[in-house]
């Protein structure tokens, strides 16, 4: 499970960020989406709809020292509240700054880690109530996308698998009068592990 | 003249606990005295030894791969209603929703 920003078409409109937050009901001050612009204000300015990257060899859990965060077999990276400690080395790790923590008190006090879920939920019975106060809603139980790629008005933020993602951005890129050169996932890394 | 007496009397009696010893003591008192000079290094070395013996509190192996959800205590996407473990049909919909998100494919 992959997620993908095509930057031709991302309009920095932010609606990913305010889906996320709608359907996990995240809190105040977490931002599990953001959507970032570079060279705002020039002429070719790109925006990208940033989260967590799923990433396949994940950096958060070669360094959380608990073991809160783990790996699904289709991919998706989430992690164990109950288990987390708040020290904030999968934030240091991270390349993409996804870990968030909440903070709970004054003087910066920090919380548990918060990211994005993939809309996948956690560790909790699915689709249950205490899986939804912890991680927000599990869609990916339900058969359905994170609603953030979903609900993206220029389909700039795609998500679902890799070879399928890589087979839109190839239509995409022959529309757009380049060559026929993409690979796709399953070609460069091989199938999905739940395949 | 009892507070005065009293305090007298517990002066008195350190006072004669201090000359047993100096003079020459008896035997139950040397051995309270030998007890604790050999509690003492039993008692450091039962610490040393619980100190060193300290439990595992987290989790050490580093949850990558297709069983760590098994490791975390999570179940698969697909192992709930409404798929009931059929992986294909889970995969079937996300893989159809998926395509759906090109809109070459919908305008053909």
């Amino acid at each position: 499970m992959r997620f993908l920003c095509d930057v031709e078409r991302c309009i920095d409109c932010n609606a990913c960020a305010v889906a996320c937050k709608n359907e996990n009901e995240v809190p105040w001050g977490i931002n599990r989406r953001r959507v970032v612009t570079l060279n705002q204000g020039e002429a070719g300015e790109k925006s990208v709809s940033v989260a967590c990257m799923h990433c396949t060899d994940a950096p958060c859990i070669a360094v959380c020292p608990v073991s809160c965060i783990y790996q699904t077999p289709e991919g998706v990276v989430l992690h164990n509240k109950d288990v987390c400690i708040g020290c904030g080395y999968c934030f240091y790790a991270c390349p993409f700054g996804a870990p968030q923590f909440p903070q709970t008190s004054a003087f910066g006090v920090r919380g548990k880690m918060d990211k994005c879920t993939y809309c996948a939920g956690g560790p909790e019975q699915d689709m249950s109530e205490a899986e939804f106060k912890k991680y927000g809603r599990n869609r990916l139980a339900e058969g359905k996308l994170p609603l953030c790629a979903e609900m993206c008005s220029t389909k700039a933020l795609l998500a679902g698998d890799g070879d399928v993602l890589a087979d839109i951005m190839r239509t995409r890129a022959t529309a757009r009068g380049g060559n026929n050169e993409l690979w796709g996932w399953g070609t460069a890394y091989g199938p999905a592990p739940h395949k | 003249m009892t507070k005065r007496g009293q305090s007298n009397f517990q002066v008195t009696d350190s006072a004669a606990r201090m000359s047993v010893c100096a003079d020459g003591p008896s035997t139950r008192a040397l051995r309270k005295y030998y007890r604790k000079i050999a509690l003492t290094p039993f008692l450091v070395l039962v610490l040393a030894v619980a100190g060193c013996g300290e439990n595992q509190q987290a989790r050490q192996e580093r949850l990558y791969g297709a069983n760590a959800y098994r490791v975390a205590g999570d179940t698969t996407a697909w192992s709930n209603a409404p798929f009931n473990g059929d992986v294909d049909a889970w995969t079937h919909d996300i893989d159809e929703r998926a395509r759906n998100q090109n809109e070459y494919r919908r305008i053909r």
